[in-house]
């Protein structure tokens, strides 16, 4: 077969155009740092890379997520905390106010500190967090209680909802604690100091011994829903921990399908750079290898 | 006995004969590197002998005819094979063009998606914060442009195609032209002098390659000789010495190729076609529009299903959610619901205060925005969730362009290889011209002795 002199150069030409090509996707490979950035570059990876990178996102939501529920329930249990040390003092002046020996103007000091402990307790219920009541439920724009004038009762009005935060993919906890399982429901906590203050008004030591059971039941309440809380809020800590290795596996998922592995590609540049440098030495060659050369 | 004087004239030929296979190989040599050349060689043959009483004299040698190298069945593999390669290369530009937006970087879809969702997520943790309102208004925003972004380079992939087909156009009907006065020329030529017209004959061939791999025409001869075209499906383009001539008009931004041969006109698709042009109508008229449609569908299901969710819920005014994202219908009534919805999707909210995180008015109200947030993680197009969906689409894209690239390697492989075994067929190698140089001047050296040799014998002879 007679190799003709268009043939040769075109040859030499293809495979010249082919090393450089290829030795120029290295070279983005190289820089990049990853071995697929088109979809052609890998189609079957595509799926991975794109679940990958949006499993990245969602981790990272939930994991702030956790931290927000976290931070709240924080200031919550300030606030509980509060209320459950406003309830002993209750039971103490419960106690001290059965004693027979007591006078009348003296429980009527300790029926005053009552119903102080009252306004404390109602400015807990009203506490606000970064412009929101956090003990209002939904309606967290508005002091969800009130007190009554003259009949000093004290209403709720927010509502009983919880917002549910979703913490891992299908998992929601509530943020927030409601007044009404804190502070009305099923014990009303002020009703309970109100029936103190006019037990002690009443003067009766039989009357005031009858509300301890209440403040009891009261404290009780409080203290379930701050033992709850402590759940929750070490639960997100399980969660955070938990995201943050199921982040670590994504991403390294993510790295095997996107990234280039340098030390294969750098030894394929040096591989290719050789490949194309014989490629040009033969070009050069050729062009010598003539019978001209030899005619006189 | 013989005459020395027409022994002078036997060698005269030899001289002729040499000068003139000596001009076939210059003019080989100077042709190295034109395209479509065919090797040319002197058909040296001897002359009609003398009878002289009972000898057969000969009188010399003559160059009979000038042939050119070339191999009908080679040529033809050439044209099939260079059809093939200009279809897949011709596609390799629009179809990166596409893959390019179905990217999987930063400034993907799919991101656009997932930030988008997102900014539900953090709307749930804080229901009434006019920040994270305003963030779900930007990232709705992002999304729309992202898919009018699509459909937009979708578009220009389209528009590219047709300025492509409308600019080879002229030039296409020039060739087919030319085949057809050339047909005639060679006839003419031919029919004079019996000899080939091979020069006419090489341009011929390239012309035809030329339209080959433009439109995928197959050849075959006619009764006189001449070379005449036709579309894969059979239409004529060049029939003996009368071309058929293509136009284009435009249908619904899409440029129509009709061709035109006598009297009747017909309107020609990428089945009509092969070659360059059926590689572009390919990407045009069937991919692109498949592409469309699966980006239409998947801005039609997220823009219903938040719409669906939205409209449940209650804004910060107190009024039922509205829209967040506006379709516009498509206006043909048999067309599904999605059609165009990647090229019209808006927002069509801009004042947070008429997101509706709640289905209660409740500053506190998370509930849709909670729900929204799960939307990305439901299979609800097609059994795959948004970001499966937008994933098979990009796979998809990926796939056709390494195909078509690996379709593109193998088939200049074997175009190139037909090609060197053509070439060395009708190629020129300079090597051999230059051994014929060689082995013709010494014919020439060796005729030129001769005569001297019969003057030396004539004036030995005249001074007796």
């Amino acid at each position: 077969m007679i190799i003709t002199n268009a043939s040769a150069y075109r040859i030499l030409q293809n495979n010249m155009t082919q090393d450089s090509s290829t030795l120029n996707q290295l070279y983005i490979e190289s820089s990049s740092g990853k071995a697929v950035t088109k979809p052609s570059d890998n189609p079957s990876a595509v799926g991975a890379i794109i679940n990958g990178n949006s499993d990245i996102v969602t981790g990272q939501r939930y994991i702030t997520n956790c931290q927000n529920v976290q931070n709240n329930l924080t200031t919550a249990e300030t606030a509980i905390n509060s209320v459950e040390g406003i309830m002993t003092s209750a039971k103490e002046i419960a106690v001290e106010g059965a004693n027979d020996s007591l006078t009348p103007s003296d429980r009527s000091t300790l029926a005053n500190q009552v119903s102080q402990l009252k306004d404390s307790l109602l400015g807990l219920a009203n506490t606000k967090e970064n412009g929101k009541y956090i003990f209002a439920g939904y309606n967290d724009q508005t002091p969800p209680f009130s007190e009554t004038p003259v009949t000093n009762v004290v209403n709720y009005t927010g509502t009983s909802d919880h917002q549910m935060i979703e913490v891992s993919p299908g998992t929601t906890v509530a943020n927030n604690i409601t007044g009404s399982d804190l502070f009305t429901s099923p014990v009303d906590l002020f009703a309970t100091l109100d029936n103190l203050t006019s037990a002690l008004n009443s003067g009766d030591s039989a009357t005031i011994s009858a509300q301890l059971t209440p403040i009891e039941n009261a404290s009780n309440q409080v203290t379930t829903q701050l033992s709850q809380l402590g759940n929750t809020s070490s639960r997100m800590d399980d969660m955070i921990t938990m995201q943050q290795s199921a982040q670590v596996t994504v991403k390294s998922t993510l790295s095997q399908n996107q990234d280039a592995d340098l030390a294969t590609v750098l030894s394929n540049i040096t591989q290719m750079e050789t490949s194309l440098q014989a490629t040009m030495q033969v070009t050069a060659r050729v062009s010598n290898l003539s019978l001209i050369n030899y005619l006189s | 006995m013989s005459n020395l004087i027409s022994s002078l004239y036997s060698g005269a030929s030899g001289l002729f004969t040499s000068q003139t296979a000596i001009q076939v190989t210059g003019n080989n040599i100077a042709n190295v590197n034109t395209p479509g050349y065919s090797r040319q060689t002197a058909n040296i043959t001897s002359s009609t002998p003398l009878e002289q009483g009972n000898l057969q004299l000969g009188t010399g040698s003559t160059v009979s005819t000038v042939d050119r190298a070339g191999d009908s069945f080679i040529t033809n593999q050439l044209n099939t094979q260079s059809a093939t390669y200009s279809e897949y290369n011709a596609s390799s530009t629009p179809l990166s063009d596409i893959e390019q937006a179905f990217s999987i970087g930063d400034s993907s879809l799919s991101s656009s998606i997932s930030s988008f969702f997102d900014s539900w997520g953090a709307l749930s943790s804080n229901p009434s914060g006019a920040t994270e309102r305003q963030q779900v208004l930007q990232t709705a925003g992002n999304l729309a442009n992202t898919f009018q972004q699509i459909n937009q380079q979708l578009t220009q992939t389209t528009d590219g195609i047709n300025t492509t087909i409308e600019s080879a156009i002229p030039s296409l009907n020039q060739q087919l032209q030319q085949i057809a006065t050339l047909n005639s020329n060679i006839l003419q030529t031919e029919t004079a002098s019996s000899s080939d017209a091979n020069t006419l004959r090489d341009q011929r061939d390239l012309l035809v390659q030329k339209v080959s791999e433009t439109t995928g025409a197959t050849t075959y001869t006619d009764k006189q000789g001449m070379t005449c075209l036709q579309l894969p499906d059979g239409l004529p383009l060049v029939a003996g010495n009368v071309p058929s001539t293509f136009s284009t008009t435009q249908i619904a931004g899409l440029t129509q190729i009709n061709l035109t041969c006598g009297q009747t006109s017909s309107s020609l698709s990428n089945n009509d076609f092969g070659g360059e042009f059926k590689g572009l109508l390919s990407v045009r008229d069937v991919t692109i529009p498949q592409f469309k449609d699966n980006t239409d569908q998947l801005a039609y299901t997220i823009a219903t299903d938040v719409n669906t969710l939205h409209t449940t819920g209650i804004d910060q005014n107190g009024n039922a959610g509205t829209n967040l994202f506006n379709l516009t219908a498509p206006t043909d009534p048999t067309a599904p619901a999605w059609q165009g919805a990647s090229a019209s999707i808006t927002v069509g909210i801009s004042d947070p205060k008429l997101i509706a995180a709640g289905k209660t008015s409740s500053t506190g109200d998370n509930s849709i925005a909670l729900s929204m947030a799960d939307l990305p993680d439901t299979a609800s197009i097609n059994g795959s969730t948004y970001n499966e969906n937008y994933a098979q689409i990009a796979s998809d894209a990926g796939l056709l362009v390494s195909s078509n690239e690996q379709k593109v390697t193998d088939s200049s492989q074997l175009m190139n290889n037909t090609q060197t075994n053509l070439n060395s067929i009708s190629g020129v190698s300079t090597d051999q011209e230059m051994v014929n140089l060689i082995q013709y001047q010494a014919g020439y050296s060796a005729a030129a002795k001769y005569i001297s040799t019969i003057k030396e014998m004539l004036t030995t002879l005249s001074q007796m």
